[in-house]
């Protein structure tokens, strides 16, 4: 296999300004063949201008972007047969059924998998006779979803799909997904849920004000980050000064009882175990950075560099 | 907290969100009576000339259009029937589209709900619009008649006729606000509104030609009963409209208390769960979406052009009775071979120009819709699966076409069957569906126009309604003003030919304006193809 078939999303260096406004200031984004790969960033930080390029439908001011091998503005037509798409809020057809919409969405992007279809409204726990006029934001959502996740499309892209839906649909979403990955479906799953990225994605990219601001699988960010150690010992743990431990806090009782809360480097948790061992262990939590923590820290790490400047 | 509190806040928030629509309304009919007071006072300068006017007319045939304006030997009675046709549908469509503007639509879109949840009683937002609006009309009627007074009109009949013209208003702000509580959605307010306003005038017309009581029974008649400028010129009737306007103000109060925030009396349909093949396709789609908007508008047009057309033997009788054109016309069949000749294939021509106003009207609102594709993201979505940019426009630029072809044709159908069944002349019916489609390139502008702006610039596709109202004043109000003909060739409508019944059309003119047409939809196409969807 070569390179362009693995890679279904390539960009580098997109540039795309509105007026005086640069929503993308030198974005980089690749996406390997069978992964979800989150799109993290808060509103406003480029994400679905980004998807906009992706799908011709905004022509970018610089870089390169290339989806499924192809031009994305160039060969719009033929690349779309092989794209599903969920906008974060589309207006349906007020006039038109649930259903109706669906199968318009769907059979636009040409193959569609009836039993799938009808799996999809059931689960999605969808009344397909309603006008959309007539549906609440959620359910609206879910028209959209069932439309792209019907099709056999190779890649899906998500631009925030699970905006206004409750959590049992967001489980049943994230199944689906799930699902789909395991048959060899590609998904770009842009979002600002950090929940949902932490329990989909294989590989994130963050990003911020039009750029990327790190990327990788979750093991590798959590690789450089430190996780959480709360612990109770029965005296007081010998931890200052061991190398990759830091923001100790202790606080003791009358007998000795040590309360502990540390961060850890990840090579370091074997001795600060060790260290805690000694001391009498009674309870022991150590909590791998979440998602949220990344995510701040990449922000916070980008402000400092603001800061500095 | 009362159901009105809040009524200075919600005035306050709808002026803040809506005055300049407020401003360019009352500004553009007050204009347009400057326009037409400059041009006729310079026209009609000599008590011999306006006694002249009258008979200029060919007799009361006009009546079907204008009502029966009373005083037409005096300058405000010329006035006020040159602009009785921008009275009879730009006041009304002021009203609706202004009262729907600040209920319904405020509704639909949520907006409403975020305000009641605030210190906002539940009748605030309607009191407000509806107090906010009928001062409008009032301001509008005040300075359509203020307007007439320095080109030498009574000022007495100029009063008279303001407030004619501001109690029409206040009619359809009462009729909208009140339709405005029946039904969930701001296209079906609007659709009500028009609905009515066509029927008032062709009630208002048939009542005028016949000279009997119909007129009572539509608002339009209302406002000649005034009869402003007349020597038996009266007040009362000016009370007739806002007795109406209360009562529908009181019933909109009312059926507003029965329902809740956001629904309407009238419970929807649920729809069939699954879509058709032909819905599927870009095409079917397409239709699907303008199926009922062109139905709309051809019924309209029908009505509308049936009633005229039915019309033609009592406007050749009219001509006949006047004792000026009877005279030189002769008697027995052949004057009125010549009548017919000599006023009704003009006023046929008339007729069709109204038809093709009518046309253009609809393209516009049907190229508007592709706008509302792309603001509520379908655009966008439609154009990820695998389809070209022309491929989405092409098949809704073909529905636009054959919408605005069955309202030309049906309206054009019902117009010279009409004329031929009142004639018992089948003769009609070929001649005026025929010169009818002189008009097709005229219309075909609007649609290269309303395409072009959608493909380069969408913010301004506003733009195209601006030029379409100079178009349509031009054509209606230019030939009675004595413009020169280089400025009303300016409009499609009277390009094609200035009676294309009578005379033919104009040849050169029509491969002008279809070379143009075409030409702006080519642009149209181009244009879709290099811009960013969304818009930036």
């Amino acid at each position: 296999m070569t390179t362009s078939s693995d890679r279904l999303v390539e960009i580098s260096g997109l540039r795309k300004t509105f007026g005086p406004v640069a929503a993308l200031d030198g974005l980089d984004l690749a996406v390997e063949r069978g992964e979800v790969h989150g799109f993290l960033g808060p509103n406003g930080a480029g994400k679905s201008t980004t998807i906009r390029v992706l799908l011709g439908l905004v022509r970018a001011d610089g870089g390169t972007a290339r989806l499924l091998g192809g031009d994305p503005w160039a060969d719009a037509v033929e690349l779309h047969s092989r794209v599903a798409y969920v906008p974060g809020d589309v207006t349906l057809w007020p006039g038109l059924s649930g259903g109706q919409c669906i199968d318009i969405l769907a059979r636009a992007h040409g193959r569609v998998d009836e039993s799938r279809r009808a799996d999809l409204v059931e689960r999605f726990d969808l009344d397909p006779t309603r006008r959309a006029r007539d549906y609440s934001k959620g359910n609206r959502q879910k028209v959209s979803l069932v439309a792209a996740l019907a099709t056999d499309a190779e890649l899906l892209v998500l631009d925030e799909p699970t905006s206004g839906l409750d959590p049992l649909m967001e489980e049943v979403f994230q199944q689906v997904v799930r699902e789909r990955r395991e048959q060899g479906t590609t998904v770009l799953l842009s979002s600002h849920i950090l929940g949902e990225v932490e329990a989909l994605a294989d590989r994130v990219s963050i990003i911020r004000a039009g750029r990327t601001v790190t990327t990788g699988t979750l093991t590798d960010l959590r690789r450089h980050t430190r996780s959480a150690v709360r612990a109770v010992t029965d005296r007081a743990p010998a931890l200052h000064d061991m190398p990759g431990v830091g923001d100790v806090e202790t606080v003791a009782d009358e007998q000795g009882r040590t309360e502990v809360v540390a961060s850890v480097e990840p090579d370091a948790v074997g001795r600060l175990v060790g260290a805690l061992h000694d001391a009498g262990i009674h309870t022991l939590t150590v909590t791998p950075p979440s998602l949220d923590d990344l995510f701040l820290r990449a922000y916070a790490g980008h402000d400092e560099r603001v800061d500095a400047r | 907290m009362s159901a009105a509190t809040g009524v200075g806040t919600m005035t306050g928030i709808a002026l803040r969100t809506g005055w300049r629509t407020l401003l360019a309304w009352v500004v553009g009919l007050v204009a347009v009576m400057v326009l037409t007071g400059s041009s006729i006072s310079a026209l009609y300068d000599t008590p011999e000339k306006l006694a002249g006017y009258a008979a200029s007319l060919g007799g009361d045939a006009l009546a079907v259009i204008n009502g029966r304006v009373a005083g037409l030997d005096t300058l405000g009675g010329v006035l006020a029937n040159e602009f009785g046709f921008v009275l009879s549908f730009a006041v009304p469509v002021m009203a609706i589209a202004l009262t729907t503007r600040h209920t319904r639509r405020e509704e639909e879109t949520g907006r409403l709900e975020l305000l009641l949840a605030a210190r906002i009683g539940r009748d605030a937002p309607l009191a407000a619009a509806v107090l906010l609006i009928s001062t409008a009309m009032v301001v509008t009627g005040a300075g359509v008649g203020a307007a007439m007074v320095p080109f030498g009109t009574d000022p007495a009949g100029a009063l008279r006729y303001g407030l004619a013209v501001a109690g029409l208003g206040l009619v359809f702000v009462g009729v909208t606000a009140a339709a405005a509580q029946v039904v969930e959605h701001a296209r079906a307010v609007w659709g009500i509104g028009l609905a009515l306003t066509l029927v008032s005038f062709l009630l208002r017309g048939v009542g005028a030609l016949r000279e009997g009581a119909l007129v009572w029974v539509s608002p339009h008649g209302w406002v000649d009963e005034v009869r402003a400028f007349g020597e038996d010129a009266r007040w009362w009737p000016l009370a007739l409209p806002v007795v109406l306007w209360a009562g529908l103000v009181a019933l909109a109060v009312v059926l507003r208390g029965r329902r809740d925030v956001g629904g309407g009396l009238l419970r929807p349909r649920r729809a069939p769960p699954r879509a058709s093949a032909a819905l599927q396709t870009s095409l079917g789609l397409a239709w699907r979406q303008q199926r009922t908007v062109v139905a709309g508008w051809a019924l309209g047009a029908a009505a509308l052009m049936a009633v005229f057309g039915s019309l033609a033997q009592e406007i050749v009788d009219a001509v006949l009775d006047n004792p000026e054109l009877g005279g030189f016309l002769g008697a027995g069949p052949e004057a009125e071979g010549r009548a017919a000749d000599l006023v009704l294939a003009p006023m046929m021509s008339t007729f069709l120009v109204m038809l093709a106003l009518l046309m253009s009207a609809y393209v516009l609102v049907a190229v508007g819709s592709w706008r509302r594709e792309e603001g509520s993201g379908r655009l966008e979505v439609a154009l990820s699966a695998p389809r070209s940019r022309s491929g989405w426009l092409g098949p809704r630029l073909l529905v636009v076409a054959l919408g605005a072809l069955v309202v030309g044709g049906v309206g054009a159908l019902a117009l010279g069957a009409g004329a031929a069944a009142s004639l018992g002349d089948d003769a009609w019916l070929g001649e005026v569906t025929g010169a009818g489609a002189a008009q097709l390139p005229a219309v075909l502008v609007f649609l290269g126009l309303g395409a072009a702006l959608f493909g380069w610039i969408p913010r301004v596709q506003a733009l195209a309604w601006a030029a379409f109202a100079v178009a349509a004043v031009l054509a209606y109000l230019g030939p009675g003003l004595g413009l020169p003909s280089w400025l009303l060739d300016l409009t499609p409508f009277l390009a094609v030919g200035q009676d294309v019944v009578g005379q033919g059309p104009q040849p050169a003119a029509l491969a002008v304006l279809t070379v143009l047409g075409l030409v702006l939809l080519a642009a149209g196409f181009v244009g879709l193809r290099r811009r960013d969807v969304p818009a930036g």
